[in-house]
């Protein structure tokens, strides 16, 4: 828990980044795996071994944290939400080893050196801009219960300690296997079979008519 | 009769590996699975009773036993479903569409395969720029398939007119009129292939042998004529090769489907990184190679010759590397934190180590410290820019004086 929180309160940069193709022995060889440790490596799917296979490119790249919304329920407790942000959207198999350094939901964070409210809502935006690496722009983070005015801690709130994250995108959800750009290009191609296909027919009458008139 | 078996036997084969063979598809991901719900048991009951092989892992992937047993598997299954049919009265109708609805799969699923190699080659997503430790590993010390992937990655050029040939096969493999020679000019390009796996032990055999034996399976119904010119220099008269009675429109809206299908497919994943080269594909905070200039282990600063390790390299995909003074290398799974300065190791057993850092953007020095059997250790290690060294350069020369 301890590790998910360090993990969820500082910068989480790179839970998984892979962004070329290789086969998976290619794929262990090229971190300089020791021969012994390939058996296990491909047995428990460690390091980046399962995002390669028959040398194409992997479908999934890189998975990062979205900072849906932080509320202040004291000066040493906050609430942080958050979800899972799929560049590519496919969980495969293998996410036991992320899951125990991060998993999306509800974290509570104790005396965290940003949250615990001794700086201004914008030098927090300011400081998550800079040094921290949440994929969504912090401009869209929801902060409940950060001013510039002090508050009391509100005791009767009550601390998740887990739970389903919140979706703060309306719409197409970002890790949902239909993205809206899939969609739009998926109805592109529909047009473009139909129109393809009605030019053809129209091709066909046109041309039947002129051999009738003939 | 002995050959219209065979025909519908290989049809069914090539049918069967395309649907369970799981290639790692962008729109469809699935295949993995489904294999896997199907086959595991059965892969891993015919290792034991038949090859007396005990398979812990039964995820099918490239080159795996499981991989092999699988294949077995479809070859038998194949088999079986050959006899059934054939031993159907009135079979030559199914025999026939069966056939038919193999052959246009094959056309297509090659097709796309191919677009796939030949955009991965174009982008440098296949053939990638050589990681840093192993720019840095003695050449003798690689194995035969690394280097052969990072020596190819060290050329644009050779991954643009390869990538580019492919992608060409594959759009002549989709029309008709100009299949014939999409097929000869895959069958050499599969061929090739097929020949750098097996010289250079890179553990795409399997496939690449299925994807050569769809090849040569496409050209069968043009072998006739083809044997006929090149062998007697007569023309022998075509027969229908693929021919489905549907109405012509609605071939003409479902190859145009296929088609967007194909190119969303390939094309979606780098139009969404907007990245076209992967070379030039931004690499993670701390990437790269770097060259130990301090040591301190207590408060002991060691020589050169007793350093713990004399370079580290950060890896791409999440990984540090140590190599100690016998160019020996040691990896280990990395986690940053860049508020707090840490990084999080793990090595193959799950043990962690945690290191705190801190790194000079202007003299590219990173120093980590961290405990070892209780001791604190220093390292403090200076960034190489790797990216000049004289294997990624871009020489060429058409005089060697």
């Amino acid at each position: 828990m301890i590790k998910k929180i360090l993990v969820l309160a500082f910068a989480i940069c790179t839970i998984v980044a892979n962004g070329y193709s290789q086969t998976k022995k290619i794929a262990y060889k090229s971190h300089s795996g020791n021969p012994y440790n390939y058996a296990n490596a491909l047995n428990e799917n460690l390091f980046d071994i399962d995002n390669s296979n028959f040398g194409a490119a992997p479908t999934r790249e890189v998975i990062e944290a979205q900072l849906d919304s932080v509320i202040f329920i004291c000066d040493s407790v906050a609430l942080m939400v958050t979800s899972r942000y799929c560049k590519n959207r496919y969980e495969l198999s293998n996410s036991k080893a992320k899951e125990k350094i991060w998993s999306a939901g509800r974290d509570s964070v104790f005396y965290h050196p940003l949250f615990s409210k001794k700086h201004s809502l914008d030098s927090i935006k300011a400081i998550l801009e800079i040094e921290y690496y949440f994929n969504n722009p912090i401009s869209k983070v929801v902060f409940i219960g950060y001013d510039n005015v002090k508050d009391t801690c509100k005791t009767s709130y009550q601390i998740a300690k887990s739970g389903l994250p919140p979706s703060i995108n309306e719409g197409f959800g970002k890790g949902d296997f239909f993205t809206k750009q899939l969609v739009i290009l998926f109805t592109g191609i529909l047009l473009f079979a139909s129109l393809i296909t009605g030019l053809t027919w129209f091709g066909t009458v046109k041309n039947k008519t002129q051999l009738s008139i003939a | 009769m002995k050959k219209a078996s065979f025909n519908l036997f290989t049809s069914i084969v090539l049918l069967l590996c395309i649907i369970f063979v799981p290639f790692t598809f962008y729109l469809f991901p699935y295949q993995q699975s489904i294999t896997q719900f199907l086959f595991s048991k059965l892969i891993k009951n015919s290792a034991l009773l038949l090859f007396n092989v005990t398979i812990n892992n039964t995820s099918v992937y490239s080159d795996t036993t499981s991989m092999y047993i699988l294949v077995f598997i479809l070859l038998s299954l194949a088999a079986l479903i050959t006899t059934i049919i054939k031993s159907i009265k009135k079979a030559n109708p199914l025999q026939q569409k069966i056939n038919l609805i193999s052959y246009a799969i094959c056309v297509y699923y090659l097709s796309v395969i191919l677009l796939k190699y030949g955009l991965d080659k174009i982008c440098k997503t296949q053939f990638y720029l050589p990681e840093p430790n192993t720019l840095f590993t003695s050449v003798g010390k690689l194995d035969k398939d690394i280097l052969f992937w990072s020596s190819m990655g060290t050329s644009n050029l050779y991954n643009t007119i390869t990538g580019s040939i492919e992608v060409v096969a594959a759009i002549i493999l989709f029309f008709k009129r100009t299949r014939l020679a999409g097929i000869l000019l895959a069958i050499i390009v599969l061929a090739q292939v097929v020949l750098i796996n097996f010289s250079f032990d890179i553990s795409v055999k399997l496939f690449s042998l299925l994807l050569l034996c769809i090849a040569f399976y496409l050209l069968n119904p043009y072998s006739k004529r083809l044997a006929a010119i090149i062998f007697t220099g007569k023309q022998v008269e075509a027969t229908p090769i693929f021919y489905i009675n549907t109405k012509p429109l609605f071939n003409i809206f479902f190859k145009c489907l296929i088609a967007g299908l194909f190119l969303v497919e390939v094309f979606y994943p780098y139009l969404k990184n907007k990245n076209f080269n992967n070379d030039k594909a931004a690499r993670p905070y701390l990437h790269g190679a770097y060259e130990v200039k301090q040591q301190i282990v207590l408060s002991d600063t060691l020589t050169p010759s007793n350093y713990l390790f004399k370079r580290f390299f950060i890896h791409r995909n999440g990984c540090i590397i140590f190599e100690d003074a016998t160019g020996a290398m040691q990896d280990f799974a990395l986690k940053y934190d860049t508020t707090n300065k840490k990084l999080f190791l793990e090595d193959y057993k799950h043990n962690n180590t945690t290191i705190t850092y801190t790194y000079n953007n202007t003299d590219s020095i990173l120093t980590l410290k961290y405990q070892l059997n209780s001791r604190p250790i220093t390292a403090i290690g200076k960034g190489i820019n790797w990216r000049k060294l004289p294997l990624l350069k871009d020489n060429f020369s058409w005089t060697s004086d």
